[in-house]
């Protein structure tokens, strides 16, 4: 059983890909805005996303706008924007329930397709200039994410470990910026940006759920190939997001303190391999399953964590490694998720645990033919990859790796950076001696 | 001995039906084939969770109180057998499996979308065959210590657990799941063999399964794998609560960038059997009251007390009963004011009718994706089981609530001196 992605260029700086299976009794539409990273415009960009779903002409505020939403049966209409290698990815999900779901079959999906598009198309503007309480209030919010970046101990450590693995380039600007710029931002700067957005942009639209050819595939297809027709769009014809990130001469080994019970540890490995599927099997043996290396000996052995996992960030041949230990046990922790590496890499790999993880990640592969969020996962991942893979042809892929590739691909990782969160008062928080 | 027999559940709205089945060993099944799904989702769960701490079986003379976290602890610990990590079982079949553990129930559950048969054989057996030694307990204390650290750096989950630590003056809900890192010291084998031999009885557990599966197949593979064990009629014992709370407010420095409250208002709990119309009539109440197209989430917003959306949430179960609202503000103290103002607002005048309507719509687009994949629909099954109905009664609530019911909802719902403010600074 498989699903099909397909992908259509009708204009330049366009692409528009539909997966349907009529199993699911969702509609969700995505149009995503793809532009470099700009350390100048992310911060405002993601202000301009975020207005974009709090209101639109047709329903200045919040309270207008979700009352329409509650009609269509509580659709979600919601914004992000997001790193992906060296690009920004800003975007709007607009999700419903299929017309064949509703109470007395009334169609709602082609409604919310006319209403996503007024979001996008016709915000809440006068003469040119955003609303200024709607700009107010999305300014607001930004301020006070920047205000609460550490408040998760645990994603502002991995959040500062990209600072430090990835200066210099362009991904390691933080989206959401600096209080102080954020302050000085005004409509009239934000509201240029947004032209910027739609002029420059590259645009993606997907559909995915369970209707093929629907009304309001058709209503957004049309209107989206109007618009990026009518634009002089002179941008990259975008195939792909990768853009890896250079090793450093010798490792970076950076230690910070912040009030909190727990440290944290991150370590970033870089790899140049262009063998996607076995870097992918190889991180996963590494810290990615229930029984892998790092969790069964960081963890089932040692008892020094409750999580140890390895991962790849997406676009930039990056390997993070996390973890939270008691205070004190920092150096014993990394020690053992580096001597589980250097094992790995002297070919410490057996038959068994390759087949369990292909097993593993194949199920994985498998199962995102059950999930409608899952399928628009998949298709952008592949977008960013520069190729449209089914999970299917991946499965060939994943069998086909072998060990001397798995090691080879974990043999192209090197320590690139050690960022380590330690709690103020290390010696208030120690652990226990009886370990 | 029983014999098997099987009853159907149908919405009676949609059609859409999932079977109940009366094992002869004392498990009831819920199975719901998916047509076109090739991921099975199965859930084997026991009701009983964290807040069980004082108990007595037919084997008792008396109650026994366990320390706090010895739930989650057993949970843990079932996942070592005497010759394997049921992990590295799990990895020969390809499936993926957790466990959680709540307030009132535990859960072990993988996904798969080969050998489901084989996994769902591991799950049956590693849940019914306990190994517990000294020394694999005490390896897992280290593992724990860190999972509560871990929460510890989470200011959200701090306000919310602080919350409920002064809202409740015994009742166990008060303390964090996992326990705290004294409380685990606590635990031995035998402790966790007293617990599993009291709750993890067929008659108190079930087995959801759902996606891709055939219904025979499972009833065969539970008649090879159920072990028939007899109803231990395990006694809980739970303290008395006053219907005041503890604290009035409860604040605590983080650090953190915005203050981060929660305001939760403690009423009555009520019978098992009211449990769903009470909590949906609340829920429906609350989302009038805070949700996004509330008069009052405008006036938060107008007034820049309040950026983001304001969480709701009824928090209820067995001998506890509350609405708790929650979000991010630099004025705590003056937005929990606006909600009691507003409260008595909508005692006083009752909600508006089109607003009423409107949300019944949403509630039920959120019913029917709530269905939409296999592990989303054993989790109803098990979760709805669990209250003593079946995955479409909170539809079936939803039908007979009117806003009558819920503008009575209001008014019994919000008391004097039964609120309390958390706050994390």
């Amino acid at each position: 059983m498989s699903f099909e992605l397909k992908e259509e260029r009708p204009v330049k700086g366009l692409s528009i890909t539909t997966t349907a299976d009529s199993k699911f009794n969702t509609e969700t539409i995505i149009v995503r805005f793809i532009l470099p990273i700009e350390q100048e415009t992310t911060q405002k960009r993601w202000t301009v996303i975020s207005m974009l779903t709090d209101a639109c002409a047709a329903y200045p505020d919040k309270t207008l706008l979700s009352r329409r939403l509650a009609e269509l049966y509580g659709a979600s209409l919601f914004s992000f924007s997001y790193k992906l290698g060296n690009y920004q990815v800003s975007g709007i999900t607009m999700s419903s329930i299929g017309d064949r779901y509703t109470l007395n079959g009334e169609g709602i999906t082609a409604e919310c397709a006319e209403l996503m598009l007024d979001c996008i198309f016709k915000p809440h503007m006068k003469d040119g200039v955003f609303d200024e309480l709607l700009f107010e209030n999305s300014r607001q919010e930004l301020v006070n994410k920047i205000r609460s970046a550490a408040d998760n101990r645990h994603t502002y450590a991995l959040r500062r470990a990209g600072e430090i693995a990835f200066r210099g380039e362009s991904s390691a600007v933080q989206l959401l910026g600096e209080e102080d710029t954020a302050l000085a931002m005004t409509a009239e700067d934000v509201s240029e940006v947004y032209r910027d957005m739609l002029a420059k942009g590259f645009i993606t639209v997907s559909f995915c759920g369970g209707g093929t050819n629907t009304e309001a595939q058709r209503i957004v297809s049309e209107r989206l190939t109007e618009f990026a027709g009518s634009r002089d769009y002179d941008g990259e014809d975008i195939r792909g997001l990768t853009s890896l990130s250079p090793l450093k001469p010798e490792p970076e080994y950076v230690t910070e303190q912040i009030d909190q019970k727990q440290s944290k540890l991150v370590l970033v490995c870089k790899s140049a391999s262009e063998d996607e599927f076995a870097v992918k099997l190889a991180v996963l043996i590494y810290g990615g399953t229930p029984f892998s290396k790092l969790f069964m000996n960081v963890r089932e052995k040692m008892s020094l964590c409750y999580y140890c996992q390895s991962s790849m960030i997406e676009g930039k041949g990056t390997m993070v490694i996390d973890s939270g230990v008691a205070p004190g046990d920092e150096e014993k922790a990394r020690a053992e998720i580096l001597r589980q590496l250097t094992l790995m890499q002297q070919g410490e790999i057996d038959e068994e645990e390759l087949e369990d993880t292909k097993r593993y990640y194949i199920g994985t592969l498998r199962s995102i033919n059950d999930f409608s969020d899952d399928q628009n996962s998949w298709f952008f991942t592949r977008f960013g990859r520069g190729d449209l893979l089914t999970p299917q042809e991946a499965e060939e892929k994943v069998r086909a790796v072998t060990m001397e590739r798995v090691i080879e691909a974990i043999r192209s990782f090197a320590l690139d950076t050690v960022y380590t969160l330690e709690p103020t008062d290390k010696d208030a928080e120690g652990g226990d001696e009886d370990e | 001995m029983s014999k098997t027999t099987i009853e159907i559940i149908t919405d009676p709205r949609t059609g859409d039906s999932y079977k109940l089945v009366h094992h002869k060993s004392g498990l009831d099944l819920l199975l719901a084939p998916m047509e076109g799904f090739v991921t099975t989702a199965a859930m084997f769960g026991t009701n009983y969770g964290s807040i069980i701490n004082c108990f007595k079986t037919t084997d008792d003379e008396d109650f026994v109180t366990v320390p706090d976290g010895i739930a989650h602890y057993l949970e843990h610990k079932l996942f070592e057998n005497e010759d394997s990590d049921v992990f590295e079982l799990y990895a020969e079949t390809g499936a993926d499996g957790n466990a959680m553990t709540g307030f009132e129930n535990t859960i072990y559950l993988f996904t798969c979308t080969e050998n489901y048969l084989k996994s769902l054989k591991i799950l049956l057996e590693f849940v019914q065959k306990p190994y517990f030694t000294q020394e694999n307990v005490d390896k897992e204390q280290g593992i724990i210590a860190q999972e509560i650290r871990m929460t510890l750096d989470l200011p959200k989950r701090r306000c919310f657990f602080n919350l409920l630590n002064a809202m409740y003056h015994e009742h166990p809900v008060k303390v964090d799941i996992a326990g705290s890192e004294e409380s685990i010291k606590k635990i031995t084998p035998e402790l966790l063999y007293k617990c599993y031999s009291a709750f993890y009885d067929l008659h108190n557990m079930a087995l959801a399964v759902a996606g891709n599966l055939d219904v025979d197949e499972v009833i065969a593979l539970c008649d090879e794998c159920l072990k028939p064990c007899e109803d231990k009629h395990t006694e809980v014992k739970m303290p008395d609560e006053p219907l005041t709370v503890a604290e009035p407010l409860v604040e605590e420095n983080f650090g953190v960038g915005v203050p981060i409250f929660s305001i939760g208002f403690k009423c009555e709990a009520c019978e098992l059997s009211d449990i769903i119309v009470k909590e949906t009539e609340a829920e429906l109440m609350l989302s009038l009251l805070t949700g996004r197209m509330s008069p009052l989430a405008k006036r938060l917003r107008d007034e820049k007390l309040v950026v983001g959306p304001l969480a709701h949430e009824v928090f209820d179960g067995r001998g506890f009963f509350s609405l708790i609202i929650s979000g991010e503000s630099d004025d705590p103290d003056r937005v929990c004011s606006l909600i009691c103002e507003e409260i008595e607002r909508v005692k006083r005048d009752g909600f508006c009718e089109e607003d009423f309507a409107l949300l019944k719509k949403v509630e039920f687009g959120a019913g029917v994706r709530s269905m939409n994949s296999p592990e989303s629909y054993a989790e109803n099954m098990l979760a709805f089981y669990f209250v003593g109905d079946n995955a479409f009664a909170q539809e079936r609530a939803l039908g007979q609530i009117t806003l009558d019911d819920v503008n009575r909802a209001a008014k019994e719902l919000f008391g004097e001196n039964r609120m309390t403010l958390s706050v994390i600074r």
